[in-house]
């Protein structure tokens, strides 16, 4: 049963493609009819002779048909043009693979810790179950994910940027920096400027992966395979870790497919706070501009990286549960 | 009491209690929240007897504003957990149990409801509508985030409509629409109840983030949300501001999610998916 997986997976794939095509469509055709322009903001007030404006809508593929523009758009599409983005004054593809590193990596060390967090967390309490330790770890975690993340993100800003001034209190660089400062020290930059975006983002993640695990843990816990596993004299760790976690993995699993969009432009606001140049400002800034083919292009890369999240997990979660393994 | 039947009546107490604040607040404290006190010289005081929280940076009356923004937040978690939850669970009902055919369309809506990040949506939305006076911001909030409850209405009812007693109510005559409202809604009770639960909770906290973005409740109504992003820039000067609104805000969503969780651990079908 080797191909299953693989089966799995392009057939997740499949279907996840046709959800992004209809994402795209929806979109362009709500595009339609909501009021705007495909020039945006950037002639307004300007004056600008109408037949100049009607030039570049006609070269924009404006003034066309509905169905052809989206036909158009998709075929465009297909080839990886995603359509120019005025306000940025480059290609939608472009600006997409200038803001995606950012975001991906914010996102990639955000999840790790964050699910590194979550899960230690929830270990902490399952071991502690009914006791005050328990409750407090629980509290607190509760606390965090109920507070808008826009608070805990904030907090962290007043308190280690402008107090303490340990870290930088938004960006993703020092412009400052020269181009000929060495590695090291543009390293050390980048990292401190790291810091607080990744941890607020991974203190919501471990919230919400903690409250999930604990619970897992502790139902795994009171399974028959884990008397069994005691029977056979195996020890409280390893009965944890290899046993009891390895079952309540599928969850937790799941939640990381979820959590994969966070690479591509769920962490809005996150990003708006730290004035982070990703993904989630990139998509706040064609809105703000009124930039429809970059806006377009955000949630369509948006909605592949669910997808994409959502096949990896739905695998991984086959292969990860030894009760669905087959 | 049983642990989940404990925590259950204390979260059920402190909503019960934000209700009551948001309900009677202006009764016992009848001061117009957008009344401007002495714009020059009682701007952002200090919590004193006559303005127990202190006033704001427009001289206004916070606890005023903060009980305005109890009425405005509960009813709008409320009013957008309400539309989610019919929404949801009509779709839920239809694809699981009305034919194969309309199960691919709504399983496909759900799929690209799924796909797109929520707020995105939202912005998207409010960019196009313009600003919406805060009910039609919530009827949005719940149009908007019914998927995921949606899906998990899906595979429930899927389940037990192919159960014996599904088979059974079906032998002796009973058509879709009576399978759907006398045998497989009873048995979701719960899981609905929770997955509303966090529903509510989820439209408060979003509409903070809106606010926060400057797309939530338009000034000058006050909402939990709005109050904390008009406090922040005072946070450190004035930590009452934001301290006040946000301590209910999160409150509110503390007692909300426990209560979901009391649900389900008394539920016997195990953890309700939260929507991401």
């Amino acid at each position: 049963m080797r191909g299953a997986p693989l089966r799995r997976f392009l057939a997740a794939l499949a279907r996840g493609l046709g959800v992004v095509l209809l994402v795209a469509v929806a979109s362009l055709v709500l595009m339609h009819f909501a009021p705007g322009d495909p020039l945006g903001t950037t002639l307004e007030g300007a004056n600008v002779p109408p037949d100049v404006i009607a030039a570049w809508r006609a070269r924009m593929g404006a003034d066309q048909p509905l169905p052809l523009q989206v036909g158009r758009w998709l075929g465009a599409a297909a080839t990886g043009d995603l359509g120019y983005s005025v306000s940025m004054h480059m290609s939608v593809a472009r600006a997409i693979r200038t803001a995606l590193p950012y975001t991906a990596l914010l996102g990639l060390v955000a999840i790790v810790l964050g699910f590194a967090g979550g899960i230690a967390l929830a270990f902490a309490q399952a071991r502690a179950r009914g006791r005050a330790l328990d409750r407090w770890l629980g509290g607190g975690a509760l606390a965090v994910w109920a507070a808008p993340e826009f608070v805990v993100g904030l907090v962290l800003v007043e308190l280690f940027a402008v107090r303490l001034g340990w870290f930088p209190s938004g960006g993703a660089m020092d412009v400052t920096l020269g181009g000929d400062a060495p590695a090291g020290v543009v390293f050390a930059d980048r990292l401190r400027h790291l810091v607080l975006p990744a941890v607020t983002m991974a203190l919501v993640i471990a919230a919400q992966v903690g409250r999930h695990q604990r619970v897992a843990l502790v139902e795994a816990w009171r399974e028959p395979f884990i008397r069994a596993a005691r029977a056979r004299g195996l020890r409280e760790r390893a009965l944890w870790v290899h046993h009891a976690w390895r079952a309540a993995l599928g969850p937790t699993i799941a939640l990381a497919g979820l959590s994969l969009p966070l690479l591509a432009g769920g962490a809005f606001v996150i990003e708006r706070i730290f004035n982070w140049p990703g993904m989630g400002s990139l998509a706040f800034q064609a809105l703000a501009d009124r930039d429809p083919h970059l806006a377009l292009g955000c949630v369509v890369a948006g909605a592949t990286l669910v997808v994409l999240g959502g096949a990896l997990a739905d695998v991984a979660q086959a292969a990860f549960d030894p009760r669905r393994a087959t | 009491m049983r642990p989940p039947a404990r925590g259950a009546a204390i979260a059920l107490g402190v909503l019960a209690l934000l209700g009551v604040v948001a309900v009677l607040g202006p009764v016992a404290w009848p001061v117009d929240p957008d009344h401007v006190f002495d714009a020059p010289m009682l701007v952002s005081a200090s919590p004193s007897v006559a303005h127990p929280l202190g006033t704001d940076p427009a001289s206004r009356d916070v606890l005023a504003r903060l009980i305005a923004g109890a009425r405005v937040s509960l009813s709008f978690g409320l009013l957008a957990a309400v539309v989610a939850l019919g929404l949801g669970t009509l779709a839920g009902l239809a694809a699981a149990l009305a034919g194969p055919r309309t199960d691919r369309v709504i399983g496909a809506l759900i799929d690209v409801g799924l796909a797109v990040p929520r707020l995105l949506v939202l912005i998207v939305l409010t960019a196009a509508l313009g600003r919406l006076p805060w009910a039609w911001l919530a009827v949005t909030m719940g149009v908007t985030g019914w998927f995921g409850l949606a899906r998990q209405v899906r595979s429930r009812a899927r389940a037990l409509a192919a159960g014996d007693f599904a088979r059974a109510a079906r032998a002796l005559g009973a058509g879709t629409r009576r399978l759907a409202l006398r045998h497989v809604l009873p048995n979701i009770a719960g899981t609905l109840s929770a997955a509303a639960v966090l529903a509510f909770a989820h439209a408060i906290t979003l509409e903070a983030a809106l606010s926060f973005i400057g797309q939530g409740v338009p000034i000058p109504v006050a909402s939990w949300g709005g109050l904390i992003s008009d406090g922040r820039a005072q946070l450190w000067t004035s930590p009452w501001l934001a301290l006040a609104p946000t301590l209910a805000l999160v409150t509110c969503v503390v007692a909300a999610g426990a209560l979901a969780d009391a649900i389900e651990r008394a539920s016997p079908w195990g953890r309700v998916e939260s929507a991401p």
